[in-house]
């Protein structure tokens, strides 16, 4: 089933990838040769291939959670350094948005031994759901270490709406199985149509969230909360991770990627 | 100027991929199809091989452990390039000790900043 659904992302990737490609690939090549007027057109080519993308990314990643085949290769990681990295990586599509990422987290916001890259992924959709159900304004994240015990809290709130828009207190609910949700009952986002894409990070966050022994919550305010089990410095340091570092980087030479 | 090598059965994202290294100021080279490979290596001193993962007649991995294992070319360095899940191509990438890798949504000129990074590599012995 797994290898069934990743061939299906890849296959459904390939022809949207070419799109996007050429997109970006004459909007350069027009540029330079003084066609702006067209540059705009494949602009919405290219933007409306990339809303598609994470879509099918989404959902092929939601289907794998469903069938409980997602694979987990925990490490020791430093929570503020794993947030520092979806920070950085969030910024230029919420910036595309008029948006602006606000994080507030100790450099000792704790550690953990966990997966960092569906940490990461876990992160990046809360954090691009709640925007992408937003207007202009500023994503408040913030990490802190749940009192009493060891892990992280993260609560990620939209603080700034613009006129008209959806009031602070209307992030819909979750609901507990998506393969239960229907197109009828969808949650509704101020009685607007929630956005597909959006819905889907939101149940992927909150599966991967699980998937990491954490819980995930809407609260009141507008609020997503996430806490996830950590573990105490000492046992970070036992391991032989330093502080801070949230990838393990394969035997030199370290392979080169891109953010993509 | 550095060559570059790519092998990619899918011919229309081999090219966008061509003409943006081009634009760049890459000499690049293009095969359809993973068979072939080994021979153009062999010709062409290539700095660096842009590779296609998921080819149904010779697969990616199959081909870098067919590169490595041959004397001449073992050295070239190698970005697999894909649309398969960017984590499963990562893992990927790590288990073949490639140099580099590439999903195939990353914007044009990330991938180009990569190419470059990994041909600042010093190549493997």
């Amino acid at each position: 089933m797994v290898s069934l659904l990743s061939t299906l992302g890849h296959d459904l990737r390939t022809p949207l990838n070419s799109i996007i490609g050429y997109s970006e690939l004459l909007q350069e090549e027009l540029r330079d040769a003084g066609h702006e007027d067209w540059v705009d057109d494949l602009e919405q080519v290219r933007a409306s291939g990339r809303v598609l993308l994470d879509l099918i990314n989404r959902l092929v990643d939601l289907a794998k959670v469903e069938v409980g085949r997602i694979a987990l290769a925990p490490v020791p990681l430093s929570f503020a350094a794993v947030t520092a990295e979806v920070a950085a990586a969030v910024a230029p599509a919420l910036a595309a948005r008029g948006q602006r990422l606000e994080l507030w987290c100790p450099a000792d916001a704790g550690s953990a031994v966990l997966d960092p890259a569906r940490l990461a992924q876990c992160l990046s959709c809360m954090v691009q759901s709640v925007a992408e159900l937003s207007g202009p304004g500023v994503v408040d994240l913030r990490v802190t270490p749940p009192e009493g015990s060891t892990g992280a809290r993260f609560a990620i709130q939209m603080l700034a709406q613009p006129e008209g828009a959806a009031e602070p207190g209307s992030i819909p609910s979750v609901p507990a199985h998506p393969s239960a949700q229907s197109a009828q009952n969808a949650p509704s986002w101020s009685g607007a149509r929630l956005h597909a894409g959006a819905q889907v990070g939101l149940l992927l966050a909150r599966e991967l969230c699980e998937l990491l022994g954490g819980e995930f919550q809407v609260q009141a305010g507008a609020t997503i909360v996430l806490r996830l089990p950590g573990s105490p410095p000492r046992a970070l340091h036992e391991e032989g991770a330093a502080p801070g570092s949230a990838v393990i980087e394969p035997e030199p030479p370290p392979v080169v990627a891109t953010g993509g | 100027m550095a060559r570059i090598l790519i092998v990619d059965d899918d011919p229309s994202f081999g090219q966008i991929m061509k003409r943006k290294l081009e634009r760049a100021g890459f000499e690049v080279t293009m095969r359809d199809g993973p068979f072939g490979t080994i021979g153009e290596l062999k010709r062409g001193g290539y700095d660096a091989l842009l590779l296609d993962v998921l080819m149904p007649a010779l697969d990616g991995g199959t081909l870098v452990q067919l590169i490595r294992g041959t004397e001449s070319i073992r050295a070239v360095r190698v970005l697999l390039c894909s649309s398969m899940d960017a984590l499963e191509l990562k893992g990927l990438a790590e288990k073949l000790h490639v140099e580099g890798y590439i999903p195939k949504s990353t914007p044009l000129d990330e991938m180009v900043a990569t190419v470059r990074a990994v041909l600042n590599q010093p190549a493997a012995s």
